[in-house]
């Protein structure tokens, strides 16, 4: 393990840097704030969207990232965004280290560790930011952890489960694979052990568990519909993975060839199958196929079994004897990791560009000094979840995303993608405020189609205002 | 055994009998063998394409469906020769029908038939054949870079089963030196095409291996093998996973890495892969179930009648799958009567198409100039720049679609190109189907 404290180091700077210093990378933040500002103002949990949306008030909607919102809110500035933008970076670090760590105990070599978590990392990349599915990243591998521990230990995975369903609803997750987890023991110890009845145990207390929150049984049953939700063809971190996506090129590809190529395999067992193993592989490599959103859970899945099969199968690999007192290993590989993390994250600062706006914050902020109530649609829903909860806006889709009836979303998709039933549309929803990227294709048919005028323009954005608007709406 | 594999055979046959629908991909092959028959020149892959344009002469399409299926159980009665040596009777009928998953959407692919199997027959010999009749993989690798462009990887192939006989066997090893001299032979002959040397710089662009295309084809296997994705290549996925190396044998984990980067690349290889991985599964799983590796008994013979009777349900159950996606895809059905108008008005076109294979319908028209058509390996970067620009409504494209010279252009109705040409003035609709848009410059042809 020791020199995956290395890698690990480097990608804890990275984390942390691009978590702390750059607040405004996601749109997600904006609308969580001011929902967890609700949940303590009213001391209870909406259920439904509200005037802040004029194509789906109403419509029923659950917010399983209520918990997260709250730490958002809480965490809005200074010290307070420091820790928990923080403490999401470390939620990151945190299942690196105990992906690692499950390596580490099949008896997987360091430097093989070092690799796979080298490859993890770089499968974190593209999913990471202070958002609540990176919290959810080391409850998964504490699940695993837990439930390859033998004795009482393991009956904390319920508890994980618990707490995992009250920050993200990927919690349903839990007891499908403590079920496949169960199944698999019980194919490779061949009855009903006191391990099999241990974990099929543990699989019904998630099950449960993961009802203990506001929700209750609603938030399993939302997480499987959104599965099959047609809306997710809308969404980017949806799309089907592919080599074109590079935290699954550089990372989480290396480790699904590795598996396949060597095997998968646990310390004891290189013979024959672990079906164990097996069965939570291949539940993973199914979603990591399915949709790019799930790279960096199944790298974080994939890591200890890749570098046990390296270590058994590749000499170069192979765990080398103990040494005696290693002090190479004890004293200088951390002062290396930490001066590594230390220079990684003094580039990354110096580097950054802090004035740069990918939600098109510039132009949202002029429209908030413009009079009268605006319906606002972005050519990208993400930014509109800027202007959630803003007096006198309301947008026609936001990145809350799945509470949006599938209509809405159709109709979002004609106006964006510039389809034949673009303009009407528009017109139908009395949408009067278009927030889209300079030279896209709606901001090209706006400017052709007349009837809009431009109210802000930079580089990047134009915000456009429906002409002879002269009369602003009155709040 | 036998009447097992007669049964999946003659199920393969009248799959492609009945249930092949016309690909996008015919049209380019069948136009660039119209090409190689007119005289008008040969293109990459032409001797596959002038077979399938001769039989689709003397057949019609239902030859073409004929010579699809009776490759494919060619390529899979390969595949299954191999399998046998490496895990008897019942796990290679096993492994031909996870092999005969990867095929099932070929069935939309189309085309290529040969070119698989080409690649079976490759790797046929260099697992098989004795001594020095490896040799015989070099003109097997002559005629794969004749039927298609695939074939550019042949020598790759070879060069990967060099490098792991070098490992499994040691650096001096005779079988390794020979292996090596066969992928140098290999490699001289991808230049024994009419292309020659330029096959090589080529090739990889027609066989879709650059990434670049991604930005004005469809490459991902979920878009163009979307069945044989979700079944083969995840079986694939996670047998390997579940059985590893266990003849550890670094010639099979080799060929099946760049089995599954070439697919991920081009999901065209699908089949490619299905052929690579299924014996060495099969040999992998023949190791943990040593007693169904031995020779088939009486009770294995009916054991093996069941598994084709399984795997002919399985594969009727995602061809039916396939048909219904098929539906979904009828979007990217190429509006073949619009471009055959266009080239019947007897003028000259400098014509542009949104979905780059429908410009195969205009190959070999004499009046009809495609900006760019499948055969994207003849297209420089720049004009490869202008088709991604101007298909995605991208900065300037007006600007480049007159500095190019375009004067039409065909449109899928639900593009935003379709409908920012409608609300310029410089364009108008001169025809359309339920798919597409036909639109004309109203200045006329540029000068």
């Amino acid at each position: 393990m020791k020199y995956a404290w290395l890698i690990i180091a480097v990608f804890a700077a990275r984390f942390l840097v691009v978590a702390v210093a750059y607040p405004a990378v996601d749109g997600d933040l904006a609308w969580q704030r001011w929902f967890g500002e609700i949940i303590l103002r009213t001391g209870s949990i909406p259920q439904s969207l509200g005037a802040e949306t004029f194509t789906a008030p109403g419509a029923p909607w659950l917010p399983h990232e209520w918990l997260f919102s709250i730490t958002a809110v809480l965490g809005r500035s200074g010290i307070g965004w420091d820790l928990f933008s923080g403490g999401v970076a470390v939620c990151a670090i945190l299942a690196l280290v105990l992906a690692a760590l499950r390596a580490k105990a099949r008896g997987a070599s360091p430097i093989a560790i070092a690799l796979c978590t080298g490859f993890a990392g770089i499968a974190l990349f593209e999913s990471f930011g202070v958002r609540a599915q990176v919290v959810a990243w080391p409850l998964l591998a504490a699940f695993l952890l837990l439930l390859e521990a033998r004795g009482r230990v393991a009956w904390f995975a319920i508890a994980v489960a618990a707490l995992w369903s009250n920050l993200h609803g990927s919690a349903v997750l839990a007891p499908a694979i403590a079920l496949l987890v169960t199944a698999g023991a019980w194919l490779d110890e061949g009855g009903f052990t006191p391990r099999v009845r241990q974990l099929g145990a543990i699989a019904a207390g998630s099950l449960v568990a993961i009802c203990f929150n506001p929700f209750g049984w609603k938030l399993p049953a939302y997480a499987l519909m959104l599965m099959h939700s047609p809306i997710t063809a809308n969404i980017l971190e949806w799309k089907v993975t592919g080599l074109e996506d590079p935290s699954f090129a550089w990372g989480a590809f290396p480790l699904l060839l590795g598996a396949v190529v060597f095997g998968i395999y646990k310390r004891s067992g290189r013979s024959a199958i672990r079906w164990e193993d097996v069965f939570v592989f291949a539940a993973f490599a199914w979603l990591v196929l399915g949709a790019a959103r799930n790279i960096a859970i199944f790298a974080l899945v994939a890591l200890p079994a890749v570098a046990t099969s390296l270590t058994a199968l590749v000499p170069a690999f192979a765990a080398a004897p103990e040494r005696g007192r290693d002090w190479f290993g004890r004293y200088a590989l951390p002062s290396v990791s930490m001066l590594l993390a230390l220079v990684v994250a003094v580039i990354l600062l110096r580097g950054a560009d802090h004035s740069n706006d990918n939600l098109a914050g510039r132009a949202l902020a002029s429209l908030e000094r413009l009079p009268g109530t605006h319906r606002v649609l972005c050519s990208n829903f993400a930014w509109c979840g800027l202007l959630v909860g803003v007096p006198r806006n309301a947008v026609f889709l936001d990145g809350r995303a799945d509470p949006y009836p599938e209509k809405v979303w159709t109709d979002y998709a004609e106006i964006v993608r510039v389809r034949p039933d673009w303009r009407a549309r528009l017109d139908a929803y009395g949408v009067d405020t278009v927030v889209a990227g300079r030279g896209g294709p709606l901001d090209q048919a706006l400017t052709a189609a007349g009837g809009w005028r431009v109210a802000f323009s930079d580089a990047t954005y134009r915000l456009w205002l429906r002409a002879g608007r002269t009369r602003e709406r009155t709040p | 055994m036998i009447p097992a594999r007669a049964l999946l055979a003659a199920f393969v046959l009248a799959s492609f009998a009945f249930a092949a629908p016309r690909a996008p991909q015919l049209a380019l092959n069948l136009g660039i063998g119209r090409n190689v028959f007119a005289g008008r020149g040969f293109d990459i892959g032409w001797l596959g394409a002038s077979l399938e344009y001769a039989v689709h002469s003397a057949a019609g399409y239902g030859g073409l469906a004929a010579l699809g299926g009776l490759a494919v159980i060619a390529t899979l009665a390969l595949v299954e020769w191999r399998a046998r040596a490496r895990a008897g009777n019942l796990l290679a009928l096993a492994a031909t029908v996870i092999a005969a998953f990867a095929f099932l959407d070929v069935l939309r692919v189309a085309g290529g038939g040969a070119s698989w199997l080409a690649a079976a027959a490759l790797l046929v010999v260099l697992e098989r054949a004795p001594g020095r009749r490896v040799f015989w993989a070099i003109p097997i690798a002559f005629v794969w870079c004749n039927l298609s462009a695939q074939g550019i990887v042949a020598p790759l192939i070879v060069a990967l089963v060099a490098l792991g006989t070098m490992l499994d066997e040691g650096y001096d090893a005779p079988t390794a030196r020979r292996l090596w001299l066969v992928a140098l032979g290999c490699a001289v002959a991808t230049v024994l095409t009419p292309a020659g040397f330029e096959f090589v710089a080529a090739a990889p662009l027609a066989a879709r291996l650059d990434r670049n295309l991604l930005e004005i084809l469809p490459l991902a296997p979920n878009a163009l093998a979307p069945v044989g994705y979700r079944t083969a290549f995840f079986a694939i996925v996670v047998g390997g996973a579940a059985l590893g190396l266990s003849q550890r044998r670094a010639v099979d984990g080799l060929l099946l890495a760049a089995g599954i980067v070439l697919t991920l690349l081009d999901g065209a290889f699908l089949p490619v892969l299905g052929i690579i991985a299924a014996p060495i599964l099969a040999g992998n799983l023949a190791r943990m179930l040593p007693q169904f590796a031995a020779a088939a008994q009486p009770r294995e013979r009916k054991a093996g009648v069941g598994v084709a009777i399984f795997a002919i349900a399985a594969v009727a159950l995602a061809i039916g799958i396939n048909l219904r996606a098929n539906v979904a895809l009828a979007e990217r059905a190429a509006p073949q009567d619009l471009i055959e108008r266009l080239a019947a008005d007897g003028r000259p076109h400098s014509l542009f198409c949104s979905a780059l294979e429908w410009c195969d319908y205009a190959i070999g028209a004499s009046t009809v100039h495609a900006w760019m058509d499948g055969r994207v390996e003849r297209s420089s970067l720049a004009t490869r720049d202008v088709q991604r620009i101007v298909a995605r409504v991208e900065t300037d494209w007006p600007k480049r679609l007159r500095a190019s010279g375009i004067d039409t252009l065909v449109v899928r109705k639900t593009d935003a190109l379709a409908t920012l040409l409608a609300l310029s003035h410089e364009w108008y609709v001169r025809d359309g189907d339920e798919t597409a848009q036909l639109f004309v410059r109203r200045a006329g042809i540029l000068k």
